[in-house]
């Protein structure tokens, strides 16, 4: 749960950011993109470091990817780069897979919720950023 | 009771309240709501910002008078992308036309291009885009206009319109190029840079593989991406 809240904190301080940098302000973009891969690297050692998910290997690699693709879907909503709707549905695609094997298989509604809120408000943002 | 009300607020309306202020923020435009008149006269509002680049003049090239000329052009297009009140996409085409119309004595001539894709030719203009950096521009031009003069493989109609491209092609270069040093930003190399090369790897050309690879390889290929965009902003700006 810890983990969690860390990771919440960490990433609404992302959302944040590329939230001022859609607004106009010189450099938070620039900010933003170079933000990207240390937040992706925060991630990657949040799971690893998380006890349940070390058990279920499928799940932590499935919960990084869509996480990662999430934040790179933001950042080339931000930039309006070449790919945004590509790498948009493909974030959605992975986060969706982790919803349907997070209930069926593995039976944890806890990672699914955590999906569902990425989906909600990384994609609600990554669709709203204008073009 | 106030502590129960407080409870509920944060934990029911924080969501939905965060949402709708991200939505509000998202929806607002920056756009001006009043027009703005357009203003003819450029020159008489611009500080000099380009000068003419008389070291790129070569003795042997008649066209490259034009390029001296088209300074004057210049000079206003880059006072044009410095006003604010240009940004508006329409504004700033209907600024360019009366600019073009206002330094038409200024412009190189029209340039016969018919039958122009023909080995050679291509060869030499291609040469030149293809190897010019801001470094070199001086050195590369004169040397391919001593080619052009010395080919004897050339008709003097295509020695003509060689000489003129080349021109053409060096002066428009040197320009745009000291325009880019005037306002772009190290964000803005960045992010320039980050659009072409995403814009090769999905271009809509056919050929999916080097989308499947990118995707493959996020978020790796992202950061290899940026990385290269980053290094390439920042040797331009030692430059």
């Amino acid at each position: 749960m810890k983990s969690y809240k860390l990771e919440a904190v960490v990433v609404s301080f992302f959302v944040l950011l590329v939230f001022i940098a859609s607004i106009g302000i010189s450099y938070m973009k620039l900010t933003a993109l170079i933000a990207a891969p240390f937040l992706i690297g925060f991630l990657v050692f949040v799971h690893v470091r998380n006890e349940l998910l070390k058990k279920e290997i499928m799940l932590l690699l499935l919960a990084v990817l869509y996480k990662s693709f999430f934040v790179i879907s933001l950042v080339f909503a931000l930039g309006n780069y070449p790919g945004r709707d590509l790498l948009f549905g493909i974030s959605l695609l992975v986060a969706l897979l982790n919803i349907c094997l997070s209930y069926i298989k593995f039976k944890n509604s806890d990672f699914a919720v955590v999906a569902i809120l990425y989906i909600n408000f990384l994609g609600g943002l990554a669709a709203v950023l204008p073009r | 009771m106030l502590k129960t009300f407080k409870q509920m607020i944060t934990k029911k309306f924080f969501l939905p309240i965060t949402a709708i202020i991200i939505l509000l923020f998202c929806s607002c435009s920056k756009e001006n709501d009043q027009p703005i008149p357009l203003q003819q006269n450029f020159s008489t509002k611009s500080e000099v910002l380009l000068k003419p680049a008389y070291f790129l003049m070569n003795d042997k090239n008649p066209y490259d008078k034009y390029g001296i000329s088209t300074c004057s052009f210049y000079n206003d297009l880059a006072v044009l992308y410095g006003d604010e009140a240009y940004n508006d996409i329409e504004k700033f085409k209907e600024a360019f036309d009366i600019l073009v119309e206002k330094h038409k004595s200024d412009l190189y001539p029209q340039v016969d291009t018919s039958e122009y894709f023909e080995g050679l030719e291509d060869k030499i203009l291609k040469s030149f885009s293809d190897n010019v950096t801001y470094k070199n521009i001086k050195d590369l031009s004169f040397s391919i206009e001593k080619e052009i003069l010395n080919n004897s493989d050339l008709s003097d109609f295509q020695r003509e319109r060689l000489l003129c491209m080349i021109s053409m092609m060096k002066f428009s270069y040197y320009y745009n190029i000291e325009i880019s040093l005037i306002y772009g930003t190290f964000e803005d190399e960045v992010d320039d840079c980050m659009h072409s090369t995403l814009g090769q790897i999905f271009a809509n050309d056919g050929n999916p593989w080097p989308e499947i690879e990118f995707v493959a390889g996020c978020p790796a290929s992202y950061f290899w991406v940026l990385a290269k965009c980053v290094h390439q902003a920042c040797q331009n700006s030692i430059k």
